[in-house]
């Protein structure tokens, strides 16, 4: 029994040293067929390979509204109007930039981007944690004419030093938010702020096609391999389909299925209702808000437009990805575990309206569970549920494909949830937690040995 | 002054006559270089005949300046449109600095330049504290601010500013030219009008620039890569035309939003030449390079189909009943819109064939 023990542990340790399996041609197209082979400034943009008539059609005007600005309601374009009463952006596209990455955080000290955005809880003695009372759900810095926006966010930094044993040392920078010219009050002492930056949109209608079960497959919420990595499923309330589902989207797999997402993100970030969220993220205390209240600002059909666009948003094919440094960077992603989190590869199952996105070899890099991620990236000191089942420590890990084209696309190379880290290496380095192991394993590595890991990831 | 007739009858810039004689990529390639270089030469030659036409309207605001100025616009706009079909790959148009969302963004928030119905104080000309000087530097860094519509220069700026709003079913847009002499901030305007002018201009010089024979340029890194990848470029610009932005952005969206926002010039009802121009680009590229007649692809039945329906799309979007605005609006319109949608992305597919055949893949 004892050695049966000891074969376990051992078999559990052998599991944080996985040899990458040999180079498999499929890699090159992460998105399977659709995958495209613009690698310009329009990468994230195109439509999966080989989408065409009606589906190209619902594409372009998804397309259309995704990038439209949003005005106040009433006006003269009533198919674009409904703005506000408060909100963070005017369009999609103005956080989500050619369907890329928003940058999150100036270079220097000073206001937030505006594609990152805040948000709120409130920590109660007895009710657990809620939407903030006065503020809301999340912090919306502009309104509309007549009514206040909530005020503003500024960042300062605090320079931590990384030292690599072999003598390398990185600097990094943690943000602190201060949130200023508040139009309702402070905040209060028990606020959550919860920053989330705006996410690439590539290859997401596949990540909604790959079954539940093969993500339910790597749960281990308490770590019985014992690799230091557990992963949890979120379940959340669908508005789609009203019931509990699978959470796969957002930063906390908070959304179940992109029209889901879409409809929420309209909701909460340009003030857009629809039918799944009919009201305004307006508080008792903000009334000049609730009296701006608009109704059906996006109906189901268009909305739909935009889900079938994002649905469709293809991925763009792997550059250099023969190169015997990228590969010796593949192995290494695979030595060091980090494959523990960025599973690297499914195949799409069968339940989608569009056949593009059905039966298809994937390379997305995440296992769209939770882990926690240590202190360093909490949300908070304590450690309370902030989204559904997801904690303040835990985030989803986000998936990988097209990140070596940000700054071809989006001109900066900030990472993370709230595009702290300022490159690649930054963002490694940010890991804790669950990545602890691997995080340490990626400093004990030479010099070379972690350009070339890099070089993988740019090649992704 | 450039009358409407005269319009007409310049039509499309191409300059090569089809011939039939079989040709190498290498030539194909060379020869879409001189192509682009000669329409962004006359479309920079146009360009600098509106400026002048602007500069003479601010001067002296009048019926008679302003209609001139309207003429010239629309003369810029033929060899502009036709240029369109340049863009998509990266190219001195729209590469990462490139100038193409200074140029030609829409559709445009009018209420981010100048006074709109119900709004009398909007805009960057009427806001004289936030901006006491309009400056080049100033209205390039307004643009695309905070979201695509935020759109402060270009050929549509330009437009919005000569016709104002349209709000009649029967024609374009009806701003009088006192709004450049008596009205609030009538100067404020001109400088504004005076100023999108040089930028487009320079913007324009720029575009010339880059595809001139033998200098350090654009063209010579396009011609010296591999054939196959330059020929990918050349025809990711005709696929994704005629595919995406002309037939689907451009005709699609309005036609199903049937949104007056979502017609391209929707000041000077000009969209249903914008549409045929920027079609006239499309049949110039194929034209001029002489594609059909590589060896791979002559004389095959795709070749043949291309070329049928390259002649029925040139009438088929000459039907398209004027207003577009219109024209989006009622049946007999709203039909021959949306067969010139599915003719137009057919024409894609069949050139996204092409290109397969000529080993330069265009993903359609």
């Amino acid at each position: 029994m004892k050695s049966l023990l000891i074969l376990l542990l051992a078999l559990a340790t052998s599991a944080y040293a996985e040899v990458a399996p040999e180079l498999d041609a499929s890699e090159e197209f992460p998105g399977g067929t659709g995958t495209t082979s613009d690698l310009s400034v329009q990468a994230y943009s195109h439509p999966m390979s080989g989408t065409q008539s009606r589906e190209r059609r619902e594409f372009t005007l998804g397309n259309s509204f995704f990038n439209t600005v949003w005005v106040a309601s009433p006006s003269s374009t009533t198919v674009r109007d409904g703005l506000g009463p408060i909100y963070n952006a005017v369009s999609c596209s103005s956080c989500h930039f050619k369907d890329g990455r928003g940058r999150g955080l100036p270079e220097t000290e000073g206001k937030v981007d505006v594609s990152l955005l805040f948000r709120l809880r409130i920590k109660t003695l007895n009710e657990g944690i809620i939407p903030h009372p006065i503020y809301g759900g999340q912090f919306q810095p502009q309104g509309i004419m007549g009514v206040p926006g909530e005020g503003e966010v500024v960042v300062r930094y605090e320079t931590i030093r990384i030292q690599y044993p072999d003598g390398f040392f990185a600097e990094l920078l943690k943000p602190v938010y201060d949130f200023i010219k508040l139009n309702f009050g402070p905040l209060g002492e028990n606020t959550v702020r919860s920053p989330r930056v705006a996410p690439q949109m590539s290859g997401l209608g596949l990540l909604e096609t790959i079954s539940e079960q093969d993500i339910l497959r790597k749960e281990d919420p308490y770590d019985m391999d014992g690799d230091g990595i557990s992963g949890r499923a979120n379940y959340v309330y669908s508005a789609t389909h009203q019931s509990q589902k699978l959470g796969r989207f957002g930063w906390k797999a908070g959304k179940a299925t992109l029209n889901d997402q879409n409809a929420a993100a309209f909701n909460g970030d340009i003030g857009i209702t629809s039918s799944l969220h009919p009201d305004e993220d307006c508080t008792e205390t903000q009334t000049d808000c609730l009296k701006n209240h608009t109704e059906l600002d996006i109906d189901d059909a268009r909305l739909n437009n935009v889900t079938v666009y994002t649905q469709l948003l293809s991925v763009p094919v792997r550059r250099d990805f023969s190169k015997p440094e990228v590969q010796r960077g593949r192995s290494t992603f695979y030595k060091i575990n980090c494959i523990g989190c960025h599973t690297p590869s499914y195949t799409t199952g069968t339940n989608s309206n569009l056949e593009i996105l059905k039966n298809q070899k994937i390379y997305p890099y995440t296992d769209l569970l939770l882990h926690d991620m240590g202190d360093a990236l909490a949300d908070d000191k304590d450690e309370v549920t902030n989204e559904d089942l997801a904690t303040t420590r835990e985030w989803r890990t986000p998936p990988l494909w097209g990140l070596g084209l940000t700054q071809t696309v989006n001109g900066h190379t900030r990472y993370l949830h709230d595009g702290r880290a300022r490159n690649l290496e930054e963002a490694i380095l940010w890991h804790g937690g669950e990545a602890q192991k691997s995080k340490e394993a990626f400093l004990e590595l030479t010099n070379s040995e972690r350009s070339d890991l890099i070089m993988f990831l740019n090649s992704l | 002054m450039i009358s409407s007739k005269n319009l007409v009858l310049s039509l499309s810039l191409v300059l090569s006559a089809p011939s039939f004689a079989q040709t190498t990529l290498k030539e194909s390639i060379q020869s879409y270089s001189e192509h682009v270089h000669s329409s962004y030469a006359e479309t920079l030659r146009r360009g600098v005949l509106l400026q002048k036409a602007l500069y003479a309207f601010t001067e002296t605001p009048s019926l008679m300046t302003q209609t001139v100025a309207k003429e010239t616009w629309k003369y810029a706009r033929e060899a502009y449109g036709q240029t369109e079909v340049f863009r998509f790959y990266n190219g001195p148009i729209d590469r990462d600095g490139g100038p193409e969302g200074l140029l030609n963004s829409w559709p445009l928030d009018e209420a981010y330049i100048d006074y709109v119905k119900g709004a009398p104080n909007a805009g960057i000309i009427n806001n004289t504290s936030e901006f006491p000087e309009i400056t080049k530097e100033l209205l390039e860094s307004l643009n695309e601010l905070d979201g695509e519509k935020n759109i402060s220069t270009g050929y549509h700026a330009i437009e919005f500013l000569l016709w104002g709003q349209d709000f009649y079913t029967d024609g374009p847009g009806q701003r009088s030219y006192t709004d450049y002499v008596d009205a609030p901030n009538a100067a404020r305007r001109a400088v504004y009008l005076n100023t999108i002018a040089d930028m487009l201009v320079d913007h324009l010089a720029s575009l010339e620039e880059e595809w001139r024979v033998g200098e350090e340029n654009f063209r010579k890194d396009f011609e010296s890569q591999k054939d196959t990848v330059a020929l990918k470029n050349l025809l990711s610009g005709v696929i994704f035309m005629a595919g995406d932005e002309l037939s689907g952005e451009r005709m699609y969206v309005a036609y199903d939003t049937q949104g007056q926002e979502d017609e391209h010039s929707c000041f000077s009802d000009m969209t249903h030449m914008d549409i045929q121009w920027n079609y006239w680009g499309i049949e110039n590229v194929i034209k001029a390079t002489n594609l059909l007649n590589q060896p791979e692809v002559k004389g095959s039945a795709i070749a043949l189909r291309i070329e049928e329906r390259m002649t029925s799309l040139h009438s088929l979007l000459a039907t398209i009943p004027v207003p577009f605005d219109q024209a989006i609006a009622n049946d007999e319109g709203r039909a021959i819109i949306l067969n010139s949608v599915e003719e137009l992305e057919a024409l894609a597919r069949d050139l996204a064939t092409v290109s397969k055949m000529l080993k330069a893949p265009v993903d359609y």
